[in-house]
């Protein structure tokens, strides 16, 4: 098994010795945002299967009717475990093409308590605009790339 | 490989299909639509041997490149030890087309790669 990081190694073992599989969730945040400069509380329980995280993939979902590449259309903050951890707080851009070479999960490397908050923020940069200027609505997702026992 | 035939801008087409017996284990997956832009909005909801594999609105273009990649590098990959059962199991999914329509021919077909790998 991959881990998520080394001193969970001996959690994983335990949970195999008890028959119990680690297996691939994705969880899902997704954030609408239709003011600009809007701020959005995120609070979430994370399901209690969910063990680990791995990675974080954040970007706006589907087309905005720009006339360029935005390089920060906002930022997000999380913080996951109840508070316990920051690991990310970094912006989200919003490119043309629908497709690059490859899309990446940024590697983080958390444990998750079982049933514990996954909470922060995603803050609006106001950049989402069209060739006129007026300010378009838009929808972020932001992707934990999670293990979970089952 | 799994094809997917999408009539209209929006539709939301559920397909089943089985993976090949010889096979162990999945090993990667690689969504491919005739369109780059074809991926705004649309998402994969996939189940394999009755595990979830992508929840409700995972969207399509993180299972995708463009062309410059290599055929091999395509693929999203799955961990090394992490068990996605072939051998037979049952695929089930919902691909929900994103309604973009701007240089979009419909009908048009979504392919879903599959790279499979026997596991001793």
């Amino acid at each position: 098994m991959e881990l998520c990081f080394p001193t969970l190694r001996t959690f994983i073992s335990n949970l195999k010795m008890f028959n119990k599989m680690i297996i691939r969730r994705y969880f899902i945040l997704t954030i609408t945002i239709t003011k600009k400069g809007q701020t959005v509380l995120i609070d979430r329980v994370v399901p209690s299967h969910i063990v680990c995280c791995k990675g974080i993939h954040a970007s706006v979902i589907g087309f905005l009717a720009t006339e360029h590449e935005i390089q920060h259309v906002g930022e997000f903050s999380l913080i996951l475990s109840s508070g316990s951890v920051h690991p990310i707080h970094y912006s989200v851009g919003y490119s043309k093409q629908p497709l690059m070479k490859n899309n990446r999960f940024m590697p983080i490397h958390e444990e998750i308590a079982s049933g514990s908050h996954i909470s922060g923020f995603y803050q609006d940069a106001g950049t989402a605009k069209d060739g006129n200027g007026i300010f378009l609505p838009y929808r972020v997702n932001i992707y934990l790339d999670c293990k979970a026992q089952k | 490989m799994i094809k997917v035939k999408v009539e209209t801008p929006g539709q939301v087409v559920r397909f089943s299909a089985a993976t090949d017996k010889l096979y162990s284990k999945v090993e990667g997956i690689y969504v491919s639509l005739p369109k780059d832009e074809s991926h705004y909005n649309t998402t994969i909801e996939l189940r394999i041997a009755e595990n979830e594999v992508f929840p409700e609105g995972f969207e399509t273009r993180l299972l995708a490149t463009n062309q410059s990649a290599s055929p091999n590098e395509r693929f999203m990959m799955f961990d090394n030890d992490e068990l996605v059962e072939a051998a037979g199991s049952i695929i089930e999914g919902r691909f929900s087309d994103g309604g973009y329509t701007d240089g979009i021919v419909f009908p048009y077909t979504a392919n879903i790669y599959l790279k499979l790998k026997n596991v001793q």
